[in-house]
């Protein structure tokens, strides 16, 4: 039961290698996943990756250039249909360079991607260019002969409600020429000036602050007269568009040698993590040092491992842990509730020298979601939306993980939904055969109340115990003590207000249970500053956990309003029919998310404020084995 | 259903006291959602924490949805 509640034991060890055998070793090591790596902190020469990183990492940034070029290009259909080609055959590490950089994918699709981007940006300045040629048609004027040593010429754009302002501004220049044409609404209604004036003069301060916008009459493509200029940049255009398509559909072409490039890059990814990962090693001048953290269960395996691989050429010693280090933390728990140990890293990792709550977490929550969720229809309509859910999100995402605890709390709502007989609101029991079964959550509120307290007594305590443990391990004797008398507390306490407010014990024993309490209480407070200011919280916790009755019960007689109110019925016709059917499916919509929501919150609320501040230290470090996962290479 | 005077007082009492938790728990958590949507605003990544402060004060509302509780279950109205 206590190794339940621990995370994986850990062994720090050390062990050294013949230099020769460096290859093998990390290969070892890296295909099995045994060992998170640690610098060392003996006084020896750091060992270095070599010249080849540079090199691994060149191709791994061009290879990943290239599959993201493809995917950018490629559609969603022939994507899904790359995930089913057979995993590649992995190269050493000289083959890999070398056929690396001879992948004419790769080469093909950079320089396709490169000259799009490069025709796109002329198809911008050729836009550019358009538009201007647009805006002059019907103005007799030669962009080619704009440049003179007498006269100036410049263009700018007014909106229509300054075009008179700005043209007596105008009027200032001495001998300037002025042509005004009106815009259509494809340039925004606006004004174009055209301004021919004395070469040398200052005019951009005669129009203040009117906010004209100057258009660029040196611009590339601006040649001969407007007609001119319009016909050949949408010639152009059109051109240039083709020739985007031509190369977009080359690389669509590619999608067929995307699975070869993922898996270039998949083992590219590997070698430089091997490569890497000697920044980590110490060396002598004909050994290596490696330290880290193992799981004790695999200390025999990997033993067995490196005496095959080193024919018995290698020293393996457990180390003792130094007094500031603290060990990786792994869990060891069935696939299927992996989610709930990555919610537990959302809030905090245990410490892998403390008591490791998620079990609790996975018993509490789904009972508490449950409870305060207890409606089949809900937990059956809440079950097919999160399945639906898991079926396009990342396994590895926190909306994938969070699902898949829903998911889980889902089918309590069901559970819990039969036993207080709600569905929808509706009492169906008695169709479906199971009578008067469960708890009523209206006529049985004083039991449930009751039950949900005494459960709450229950959990603090626990996580007071918890609390005595972690703190008994780490040494703090005196406040582990204290929180034995603060679970004394709460029970004495208990039959001491039980025997006085409700008669529950006899009225000497009343006294004698108060007496004790409030010395326990006393010296819960001398041993322990912390568990002294925490006293009141002995009471109000477990009183908390009387909320799964509150949002229990209102979301029950919220459902049954529902029903009595928008239950639809074809007696007055078929409109009000079907604005009732609306009403009712929406209002009833509205109450499974409120009642989601609440139970979400609520169910984590309880375990990580009331249960977790009793004991729980948290900041622990994830266990990270050298270990690469791989997908398209075998 | 007509009801006596003292199931009345007693009604009243259980709504004065589930209304007293309801406005503490509003004044409560109204500064804290606002403080904690500036830290999310800065620290997305937050969010998760200022969800579970935010709940905090509902304690408060409990704690009033009980004593309703307890005085609807005194007076026989439930």
């Amino acid at each position: 039961m206590v190794d339940l509640l621990r995370t994986e034991r850990m062994e720090k060890v050390r062990m050294l290698f013949s230099d020769r055998l460096k290859d093998k070793v990390i290969s070892y090591l890296h295909e099995n996943g045994f060992l998170d790596i640690r610098k060392s902190r003996l006084e020896l020469e750091d060992d270095a990756p070599s010249f080849e990183l540079n090199e691994l990492s060149e191709l791994l940034i061009r290879v990943d250039g290239a599959i993201e070029t493809i995917e950018k290009f490629s559609n969603k259909k022939e994507k899904k249909a790359d995930n089913n080609f057979r995993p590649y055959k992995k190269l050493s590490r000289k083959e890999l360079i070398e056929k690396a950089k001879r992948l004419k994918t790769v080469e093909k699709a950079l320089k396709l991607n490169e000259l799009i981007k490069e025709e796109e940006s002329n198809i911008e300045s050729l836009k550019k260019a358009l538009n201007i040629g647009l805006m002059f048609q019907g103005i007799m004027i030669n962009f080619s002969k704009l440049d003179s040593d007498y006269i100036s010429y410049k263009a700018y754009l007014v909106s229509r409600n300054k075009a008179e302002q700005f043209s007596n501004a105008l009027k200032k220049i001495e001998n300037a020429e002025v042509i005004k044409k009106e815009l259509d609404e494809r340039f925004g209604k606006k004004v174009l000036f055209f301004i021919a004036y004395e070469k040398g003069m200052e005019i951009e301060s005669i129009f203040g602050n009117i906010g004209a916008e100057e258009l660029d009459l040196k611009a590339k493509h601006l040649e001969k007269d407007p007609d001119y200029v319009v016909e050949k940049c949408s010639r152009e255009i059109d051109k240039i568009k083709n020739k985007i398509k031509e190369a977009e559909n080359s690389i669509k072409r590619m999608q067929k040698n995307l699975g070869e490039l993922l898996a270039y890059r998949e083992m590219l990814e590997i070698e430089i993590e091997r490569e890497s990962v000697k920044s980590n090693f110490k060396k002598t001048g004909y050994v290596f040092l490696v330290e880290g953290w193992i799981p004790k269960k695999d200390a025999e395996k990997i033993k067995n491992g490196l005496d095959k691989i080193t024919n018995g050429e290698f020293e393996l010693e457990v180390l003792e842990k130094e007094k500031d280090e603290l060990a990786p933390t792994l869990t060891n728990r069935p696939k299927f509730l992996k989610p709930f140990d990555y919610m537990m890293e959302f809030y905090s990792i245990p410490r892998s020298d403390e008591i490791d709550p998620t079990w609790i977490f996975i018993i509490s929550f789904p009972i508490f979601y449950g409870l305060m969720l207890s409606d089949v229809g809900y937990g059956i309509a809440s079950l097919i939306f999160v399945t639906w859910i898991t079926r396009f999100t990342n396994p590895e995402g926190l909306v994938y993980n969070a699902a898949k605890i829903w998911q889980i709390a889902a089918i309590s709502s069901i559970f819990f939904g039969v036993l207080s007989n709600q569905y929808f609101g509706y009492q169906l029991n008695k169709y479906i055969g199971l009578g008067n079964f469960g708890f009523d959550w209206l006529k049985d509120a004083t039991t449930i109340l009751l039950a949900t307290i005494l459960f709450g007594v229950a959990q603090v305590s626990l996580g007071l115990f918890f609390g005595f443990i972690n703190k008994w391990d780490h040494g703090e004797k005196i406040v582990a003590i204290s929180k034995i008398t603060s679970i004394l507390t709460i029970f004495t306490g208990i039959f001491a207000v039980g025997g006085f407010f409700f008669h529950i014990i006899s009225a000497s024993l009343t006294i004698y249970f108060g007496i004790a309490a409030i010395a326990f209480l006393v010296a819960t407070a001398l041993m322990s500053g912390i568990e002294a200011a925490e006293i009141t919280n002995l009471m109000t916790h477990p009183l908390s956990y009387a909320r799964i009755l509150g949002f229990g019960m209102s979301s029950v007689i919220i459902a049954m309003l529902i029903d009595q109110a928008f239950t639809p019925t074809l007696s007055h016709g078929i409109i009000i029919f079907l604005l009732l059917l609306i009403l009712f499916i929406l209002l009833h919509f509205m109450n499974m998310i409120l009642g989601i929501f609440e139970g979400i919150v609520q169910g984590v609320r309880l375990n990580f404020v009331e249960f977790f501040s009793k004991f729980y230290i948290g900041g622990g470090i994830k266990f990270k084995p050298f270990y690469y996962k791989k997908k398209y290479v075998k | 259903m007509a009801i006596g005077i003292d199931s009345a007082i007693a009604a009243i009492g259980a709504g004065i006291a589930i209304a007293g938790g309801a406005i503490g728990t509003g004044v409560a958590q109204s500064a804290i959602g606002a403080a904690g949507l500036g830290l999310i605003a800065e620290k997305p990544n937050q969010m998760g924490i200022v969800l579970l402060f935010l709940v905090l004060p509902e304690t408060l509302l409990i704690f009033g949805f009980v004593i309703s509780i307890l005085i609807m279950i005194d007076a026989g109205l439930i």
